[in-house]
């Protein structure tokens, strides 16, 4: 009989580096939903992973995509992080150290300098955290127009993600093929 | 998987079944009598098991291997069955190396997996397959706010943002959905 080990299934994945401190008090009981997403005030409407709601995407210049994990050792990426490239959007990724390098591999483009990307190589998840916070603090201070104009200043780059993740399912496939042609 | 990646692996190998690790990975046992029904004496050149992997994983503080990987591998050795039977479709770039420290390195050449790490097209939940999203025009009139955050289940890079957000008063700034569900 083999040996395996498991967790319990309520161990939060990864999170051992709770070094926060009075960062992380307990928001579970408090709950705010923007009326901009939900249309009302503290409703219950799903976003789910095929819900990609274009209507109000229209109306924000950054998605601040805060993917499943962030102190992993991979940059795992979801579908979270398809929606503001499908709906022509910049974004800033809460996730695991080298997302960005990740997806500009599958010839995706990234916002910077607009948007200071230097969080995505610190591989330290405080330090990440701390560095995606400052720039967020930086980014709000800035006039809503300066965020307008940027989604104008970046339509080539939004535009050649669209089409490249557009294009992605053919591309993985070639690639799977010839890799299963050698076997 | 979405049907095209699936039926893309059938023109090539035989697939012996498809497993799904979210539905193991608190239970290898049931994996083990999953195999079981279809274990083979012998196994033809192409035949293969294809295993989805794309839920996060648990490491063990300075172990480079997760625990869903080490069952993985001590399962398919009790039931020996040869990891090198199985295609392992994952979202996480470069995973093929846990199994290389679990696998002696005398049988890496016949015991490790084949593993797709970099097709984000070949999860449904991508819906790169089907989209249901139009081609739109980008334009700049409706911009209302500065961003947008949507915060599903309760992990803590999301509970810190989301208390970044309220510390701060961002709200009219940050369009927000916190779905906190005290999983973290």
């Amino acid at each position: 009989m083999k040996v395996r080990i498991y967790t319990n299934t309520a161990t939060p994945i990864n999170e051992n580096w709770n070094q926060f401190g009075k960062l992380i008090s307990n928001p579970s009981k408090e709950s705010f939903k923007d009326p901009l997403i939900t249309g009302k005030p503290n409703g219950h409407h799903k976003i789910g992973a095929g819900d990609y709601q274009q209507d109000f995407y229209q109306k924000i210049g950054i998605d601040i995509v805060t993917e499943t994990v962030f102190s992993y050792p991979y940059p795992a990426t979801t579908e979270k992080i398809l929606r503001p490239i499908i709906n022509k959007r910049m974004f800033l990724v809460v996730g695991s150290a080298n997302t960005l390098k990740f997806l500009k591999t599958k010839g995706l483009q990234t916002f910077s300098p607009f948007i200071n990307e230097t969080y995505d190589s610190i591989t330290n998840p405080v330090n990440r955290m701390e560095a995606i916070l400052a720039e967020i603090d930086r980014l709000v201070t800035l006039p809503l127009d300066a965020i307008r104009n940027a989604v104008l200043q970046y339509t080539n780059v939004l535009e050649s993600n669209f089409t490249t993740v557009t294009n992605l399912e053919k591309i993985e496939l070639q690639k799977v093929k010839e890799r299963l042609s050698t076997i | 998987m979405n049907k095209n990646f699936i039926n893309t692996l059938r023109e090539y190998i035989n697939i012996i079944d498809i497993i799904d690790i979210l539905h193991f990975d608190q239970d290898f046992d049931k994996l083990m009598d999953q195999l079981l029904k279809t274990k083979k004496e012998v196994y033809a050149p192409k035949d293969f098991y294809v295993i989805k992997h794309y839920d996060p994983q648990y490491y063990l503080p300075h172990c480079k291997y997760s625990l869903t990987t080490f069952n993985l591998v001590q399962t398919f050795q009790e039931i020996d069955i040869s990891l090198g039977r199985t295609i392992i479709v994952t979202n996480n770039p470069g995973y093929l190396d846990e199994f290389k420290l679990l696998i002696p390195d005398r049988l890496h050449q016949y015991d490790l997996p084949i593993v797709f790490d970099n097709c984000i097209s070949a999860f449904d939940n991508n819906h790169l397959d089907n989209p249901k999203w139009n081609n739109i025009a980008i334009n700049n009139d409706k911009i209302e706010k500065h961003a947008l955050t949507m915060m599903g289940s309760g992990r803590v890079h999301r509970n810190t943002l989301y208390n970044h957000i309220k510390k701060h008063n961002y709200f009219d700034k940050i369009a927000t959905a916190n779905r906190v569900n005290n999983e973290s």
